[in-house]
C-alpha cells in the first residue's frame, strides 16, 4: 500500500515538475488587406505551440485573424478540417444569412493546427458580419477572400504575443 | 428596462475554486488588462468586475476549517494543506447543491438583473467552478421566461458567456444540456475554452491530452432550434497539468475572441 501511494506521488511530483518545461513558440505572418468595412488594415494571423521534450506538446486547436481595429475570426480544429463556421453573427458575402455552424471560411494547408509549418499559410473568408445596433468597429474582420500569408516561427512566451500594428499606426 | 448597445460594455468575472476570501479575488484585473492589452488602441469603452462568492464557502465551511486548523496546528503543519482543505471543500458545497450553492447563483443572479437594469450590455466570463454556477444561472434565466426575446437582444440580460477551464463536462457536476431558448433571429454565444492537458476540465488526474473536440458543444443537439451558438476552443496555455488550470488569464486568444464577443 504504502509503495503504491509513493508511486503515485513520485508520478504526480514528476509531472508537476516536468509540465512546466517547454519551449514556447508562436507562428505568425501579416499582410496589409482589406476589412469588412472596406478599410486598409494590418492583419495579423497567429497561433501558439509548446514543444516539451519529457511531456506531452501543446498546440492551440484554433488559427486565428486579427485586423487591426477589429474583430478576430478563429479558424478551429475540428474533425473536418481546421475551418471558421459561422457565430450567428455572419452573412454570406452577399448579404444572405449563414445558417449557425455553416463554414465561413477553412485553412487549406493542413487538417490539424499541429502540422502547420513556417510556410505559406492560405486561407480564405467566405462571410462578412452583420451590423447591428450592437455593432462596433471590433464587428468587422477580413474582407472576404482568399489569402496566402508567410508564417514565420519565433520563441517568445505566452505572455508576449504578437499582435496588429496599434489602432492609431498609420 | 432595456439594454443600451451604447452604454459601455460590462464583463463580470466569476471566479472558481480559491482559497483566501472574497478580498482575494480580483481576476477582473487580469482581464481588464488583457482586454485593454489586446484592443491595442482600438476605441471601446468597457468595464470589468467581479462577482466574489469565496466568503459564502468559507462560512458553509467554517466548522469544517475549525478541525482542519486543530488538528493542523497539532501536527504543526501551516498553510498549504489548509489551502486544499478549502478549495476541495468549495467543489464540495457546489456538487451538495444546498443552502450555500443557492445563494450563490441567487447573488449571481441579482447582480445581473442589477447590470441589466442598468442597461449595460453584460457578459459574463467564469472560470472552472465559476463556471457551473454561471451557466446554471444563464440556464436559469433563460427558463424563467421575461428575459431573451430572440428578436432582440435589448432584452438580454446577458449578451455571451466565457467558460475558462471549465469541469462542466465531468459527470461528476451532471450538466447535460442546455435550456432551450424560444425561436427568433438572434442565437447567444457560449464560448468554452480549455487547455487539453488541464486535468479539471479532461479529469485525466495525470493529465494526458484526450484527442476530442467537442465539450460545450455537446450540450446541444441543434444549434438553430436551441439558440445558443455554441464554441469549444483548445488552449496551448504555455503550461501543463494543473499549472494549466490557472493559466488561461493572460491568453492573447481568449482576450481578442473576448473583444470580438463584447465589440458584436
Amino acid at each position: 500500500m504504502t509503495g503504491f501511494v509513493l508511486r503515485r506521488s513520485a508520478v504526480v511530483l514528476c509531472s508537476l515538475l516536468l509540465s512546466g518545461c517547454g519551449t514556447h513558440y508562436w507562428y505568425m505572418g501579416r499582410m496589409e488587406a482589406k476589412d469588412s468595412a472596406g478599410k486598409t488594415r494590418d492583419i495579423l494571423v497567429y497561433w501558439g505551440r509548446t514543444e516539451r521534450a519529457l511531456w506531452h506538446d501543446g498546440v492551440d486547436g484554433g488559427v486565428r485573424v486579427k485586423a487591426q481595429c477589429g474583430g478576430t475570426i478563429v479558424y478551429e480544429e475540428k474533425e473536418d478540417g481546421i475551418l471558421f463556421r459561422a457565430r450567428g453573427s455572419d452573412l454570406t458575402a452577399a448579404g444572405q444569412p449563414v445558417p449557425l455552424g455553416s463554414v465561413c471560411g477553412r485553412v487549406f494547408n493542413a487538417a490539424k493546427v499541429a502540422d502547420l509549418k513556417e510556410d505559406e499559410l492560405q486561407v480564405d473568408v467566405q462571410c462578412r458580419p452583420k451590423v447591428t445596433d450592437f455593432s462596433t468597429s471590433l464587428t468587422h474582420y477580413l474582407q472576404a477572400g482568399r489569402y496566402t500569408f508567410q508564417i514565420v516561427r519565433e520563441t517568445g512566451p505566452v505572455e508576449k504575443p504578437p499582435d496588429t500594428k496599434p489602432c492609431d499606426a498609420p | 428596462m432595456a439594454v443600451d448597445p451604447q452604454k459601455p460594455r460590462k464583463v463580470l468575472v466569476v471566479h472558481g475554486v480559491q482559497s483566501g476570501t472574497n478580498a482575494d479575488q480580483n481576476q477582473h484585473e487580469m482581464i481588464r488588462q488583457l482586454l485593454q492589452a489586446r484592443l491595442n488602441g482600438a476605441p471601446f469603452a468597457f468595464e470589468a468586475e467581479m462577482y466574489r462568492y469565496e466568503n459564502i464557502n468559507d462560512e458553509a465551511q467554517r466548522s469544517l476549517k475549525d478541525l482542519l486548523t486543530l488538528f493542523l496546528d497539532r501536527l504543526n503543519i501551516s498553510t498549504p494543506l489548509g489551502d486544499v482543505g478549502d478549495i476541495v471543500g468549495d467543489v464540495i458545497v457546489s456538487l451538495e447543491d444546498g443552502k450555500p450553492a443557492h445563494e450563490i447563483r441567487a447573488g449571481l443572479r441579482a447582480r445581473i438583473e442589477a447590470v441589466y437594469e442598468d442597461g449595460n450590455p453584460l457578459y459574463i466570463l467564469a472560470h472552472s467552478l465559476g463556471s457551473i454556477y454561471a451557466f446554471d444561472v444563464v440556464n436559469e434565466l433563460v427558463k424563467a421566461g421575461g428575459y431573451f426575446d430572440r428578436n432582440s437582444r435589448r432584452t438580454w440580460p446577458v449578451q455571451g458567456l466565457v467558460t475558462i477551464g471549465s469541469p462542466v463536462g465531468l459527470t461528476l457536476f451532471k450538466r447535460t444540456q442546455v435550456e432551450n431558448f424560444r425561436p427568433g433571429t438572434e442565437s447567444f454565444r457560449w464560448s468554452n475554452y480549455w487547455d487539453r492537458t488541464d486535468p479539471v476540465v479532461t479529469g485525466a488526474i495525470f493529465g494526458h491530452p484526450p484527442a476530442y473536440y467537442d465539450i460545450a458543444e455537446r450540450f446541444t443537439k441543434s444549434a438553430e432550434t436551441s439558440g445558443w451558438a455554441i464554441e469549444d476552443h483548445v488552449l496551448d496555455t504555455g503550461s501543463a497539468w494543473l499549472p494549466a488550470h490557472v493559466g488561461y488569464w493572460h491568453m492573447a486568444a481568449l482576450g481578442d475572441d473576448l473583444a470580438t464577443m463584447i465589440g458584436n
